[in-house]
């Protein structure tokens, strides 16, 4: 970046000054809520950040690769096999949700490190999570629930 | 001081003295001796709004210095002081274009480049933060703005791994407050809780009533605490191990049902107790400590 | 010829008629606190009476508290025809000795065996290798007594007083502050035995690792040089310091050679406190005053509080008087109300020393302070 480029304002294009959602809020709504309260929490942190839609296609994207990996587990066998080893009932796609939706945080988490990291080493606080975590979770949990019950439908 | 001062610029360099000790009321009272004799003289309204800053009286310090501005609009110092006041309230928009403005009149200032980095930082811009920086150190290679901020943009890349920006900072101002508290964060980082405690104990010998730094302190120790060196990986990895650690639970205990019921029952207690402790324990020992 | 007999007596600072021609020429220089300050260590030192240094003592008739002129000389450099005069209230001499002190007696004991007893009896000391002078750092909140004690520990030791606050040192002219302090070095090195107090030595020798200025870093260096000067030169300069930010002064002040010994002079103790409430109504109309009942409610109260007290408790009765005309006299419910009324000053201070002794830790030189805020339930 030339010197010109440097002295161009950056935070005049910001309707509200840049920040991040509370981590734990984050965490909660990808372990409840699965990829989707993952993708919708990342969304927040997005248009927080002002770059909603840059990353949103991408987020929906991770989204639903995740769904699509459930599925093709499902079509390979590979789920009903691990379902067994882990003893989970039949049905019971939680715990692969749950894991799926912290990969979807990490993967969120990847495209946003570097203002996860400025905002530790500057010492800012994060705004509460509260109502991104809330829509996320409600959102999630619904998803979910429309997800397996469609699966089951088409088993 | 032994000699009464001969004029604004006198009175001006008693007022900094005192500001650099933080002796505020004695600041204020030459000030109101110095305003009397010259009342419009913009250094010592800078001064003045400097101190009621110092004394967090952010709106009497704004009104002095949009007071001076408007008869000395070229004044950097004021300039300078009212971008810090709008970042303090949050409106870093405004602020921004107040650092840039000044940058534009005193283009190879390092401090303001620092000063516009350490801005980009707070805004989570890292990339232009640190470009800022490195602009800056082109004009003064040991100026402590920049090699703070660099030093921090470089922990927040590097993670605890030794960087050469914070490097760079201890060896050319070993003893700034700024430069422990940018080894403070790395050493955090990378999960050396004890050595940053240590550290931070030094600091606060030599500013106890720095707020911050208690608040700092008083974190760490409680990190540092017995009591909380099994959740030494949470501390470490963050929610990266909290989420390895629920998942690999979960697995591993419904495994463990699955194929060795016999272990299953202990084991997901000791689990469901560790979880219990990581969540209630923290907060438990702070309200203790 | 000044600058003659100051390098003689550097060389043998005993000799009593050496002293004496500095006190005539310092008298002759227009110079007579000076001149008699000398004299005065010079008759200690065993010299005869002079009468035109005795006549100095006594105040001319009907003059009010007269502000002398006092020329601040540069030995060398071509700043002398810039020499800027200080104006100083004329002081009478300060006679307080510990017994005008209220209270505080262990720490007076302890102060007197650590510091004046070497001091007086060298001899003695040094069969148990204990060398006498030095510096000392008093350090405290505010309105405590730092000052006072100080004052009182010089006139123990019988020795001259030299006490140096930010305006003697400091002015606005660049380089002059340290030659400022180099003169009051060689001062206090022409007037042995002397007692060198520096008040606020946080302003003076402040952190350098804090300051933003060169200025500050070079009265800290040239502070520092001194010092390490001083304690080679002789035994028999005591150096004393008064703080109320001892984090603020700089660290290497603090190593052994400089003030090396610090003591925390903490507010007045119940005993004190009394004592100071019994002295400020001396003079007042009073009835019946329990002062031990109002010292009990008065933790951590400083001097200064206290005597904050009494006065608000007259600012009561002289408001009540303004208001209903009637004469009375302070009673314990006024104090006990003005008690109630005021916050101690020293509250704030001692938050900041609390940080520092809970969650700084480990530093030895704060062990009083730590036994102080441990026995009054402050940690």
């Amino acid at each position: 970046m030339d010197n010109e480029e440097l002295l161009k304002p950056t935070l005049s294009g910001y309707r509200q000054p840049p920040a991040l959602y509370n981590s734990t809020g984050f965490f909660l709504s990808a372990f409840i809520g699965g990829p989707v309260g993952a993708a919708i929490y990342g969304s927040a942190n997005a248009w927080r950040l002002g770059r909603l839609s840059k990353d949103l296609p991408l987020f929906v994207g991770i989204a639903a690769f995740a769904f699509l990996v459930i599925l093709e587990l499902d079509r390979q066998g590979v789920l009903g096999q691990l379902m067994a080893i882990l003893g989970v009932r039949n049905g019971n796609f939680g715990i692969f949700l749950r894991g799926l939706g912290l990969a979807c945080a990490g993967a969120i988490y990847f495209v946003h490190r570097g203002y996860f990291r400025a905002a530790t080493v500057s010492g800012v606080t994060p705004r509460p999570g509260w109502v991104p975590g809330i829509g996320a979770l409600l959102a999630g949990v619904a998803a979910n629930i429309a997800f397996v019950r469609w699966i089951l439908q088409h088993h | 001081m032994n000699d009464q001062p001969q004029n604004a610029a006198g009175f001006a360099a008693q007022i900094f003295y005192f500001i650099e000790r933080r002796r505020l009321a004695d600041a204020r009272r030459v000030l109101h001796e110095a305003l009397a004799l010259y009342p419009q003289d913009p250094d010592l309204l800078f001064h003045s709004a400097q101190v009621d800053w110092l004394s967090d009286l952010n709106q009497q310090a704004e009104s002095t210095l949009r007071q001076l501005l408007v008869q000395s609009p070229e004044h950097a110092p004021a300039r300078g002081l009212l971008a810090s006041l709008l970042a303090e309230r949050k409106e870093f928009a405004d602020a921004e274009l107040l650092l840039i403005g000044l940058l534009r009149e005193y283009p190879e200032n390092a401090e303001l480049y620092g000063r516009y980095s350490r801005l980009m930082l707070i805004t989570l811009h890292l990339d232009k933060a640190e470009q800022l920086a490195r602009e800056g150190l082109r004009y003064d290679p040991e100026d402590h703005e920049c090699l703070l901020a660099i030093a921090l943009c470089q922990t927040a890349r590097a993670g605890g791994r030794p960087n050469e920006g914070l490097a760079k900072l201890l060896q050319a101002h070993p003893e700034s407050l700024s430069a422990v508290h940018a080894l403070v964060v790395a050493l955090v980082d990378a999960g050396r809780m004890d050595e940053a405690h240590r550290l931070s104990q030094d600091a606060l010998r030599t500013d106890p009533a720095n707020e911050h730094l208690v608040s700092l302190v008083r974190e760490l120790r409680i990190q540092n605490h017995w009591s909380m060196k099994p959740l030494w990986p949470l501390q470490k990895w963050g929610w990266g191990a909290a989420a390895v650690m629920w998942i690999g639970g979960i697995v591993v205990l419904r495994g463990l049902a699955a194929n060795a019921p016999a272990i299953a029952g202990p084991a997901t207690w000791v689990w469901l107790g560790y979880c219990i402790y990581s969540w209630v324990w923290p907060s438990l020992i702070r309200r203790l400590m | 010829m000044l600058t003659e007999f100051e390098a003689q007596l550097l060389r043998d600072p005993f000799n009593a008629g050496v002293r004496v021609e500095y006190a005539r020429a310092l008298l002759a220089a227009q110079r007579p606190e000076d001149a008699l300050a000398q004299y005065d260590l010079a008759r200690k030192q065993g010299a005869v009476v002079e009468e035109q240094f005795e006549r100095l003592r006594t105040p001319p008739p009907a003059a009010p508290a007269a502000r002398e002129p006092v020329k601040l000389s540069v030995v060398a450099g071509a700043r002398s025809a810039d020499v800027v005069s200080i104006a100083r209230p004329a002081a009478a001499p300060d006679k307080t000795r510990f017994m005008h002190i209220a209270g505080m007696d262990d720490l007076k004991k302890s102060i007197r065996l650590q510091i004046i007893e070497p001091f007086l009896n060298p001899g003695l000391f040094a069969k148990f290798r204990k060398k006498a002078g030095g510096g000392i750092l008093l350090y405290g909140p505010p309105g405590c007594g730092k000052t006072m004690l100080a004052r009182a520990v010089a006139n123990e030791c019988n020795a001259s007083f030299l006490a140096i606050g930010i305006s003697e040192i400091l002015t606005a002219w660049l380089g002059e502050s340290e030659r400022n302090l180099a003169l009051m070095f060689e001062k206090a090195r022409s007037q042995k035995p002397c007692v060198m107090f520096f008040d606020e030595l946080d302003a003076l020798a402040f952190s350098r690792s804090k300051a933003s200025s060169d200025t500050s870093r070079k009265i800290v260096n040239e502070f520092l040089s001194q010092l390490d000067g001083f304690e080679k030169a002789n035994d028999q300069v005591l150096i004393l310091a008064a703080t109320n930010m001892p984090w603020d002064v700089d660290p290497a002040m603090k190593r052994p050679g400089r003030f090396a010994r610090q003591v925390f002079v903490p507010p007045p103790d119940a005993p004190a406190r009394a004592r100071i409430i019994e002295l400020a109504l001396d003079s007042v109309p009073h009835g019946a005053v329990d002062a031990a009942a109002i010292a009990g409610v008065t933790e951590q109260f400083s001097g200064a509080d206290v005597d904050a007290l009494v006065e608000r408790a007259k600012e009561y009765v002289l408001t009540e008087y303004l208001e209903t005309r009637r004469e009375r006299d302070i009673t314990q419910d006024d104090l006990m109300r003005a008690a109630a009324d005021l916050v101690p000053s020293t509250q704030d201070w001692l938050r900041t020393a609390r940080n520092l002794v809970k969650y700084a830790g480990g530093d030895d030189s704060y062990r009083d302070l730590e036994r102080y805020l441990k026995a009054n339930k402050l940690l």
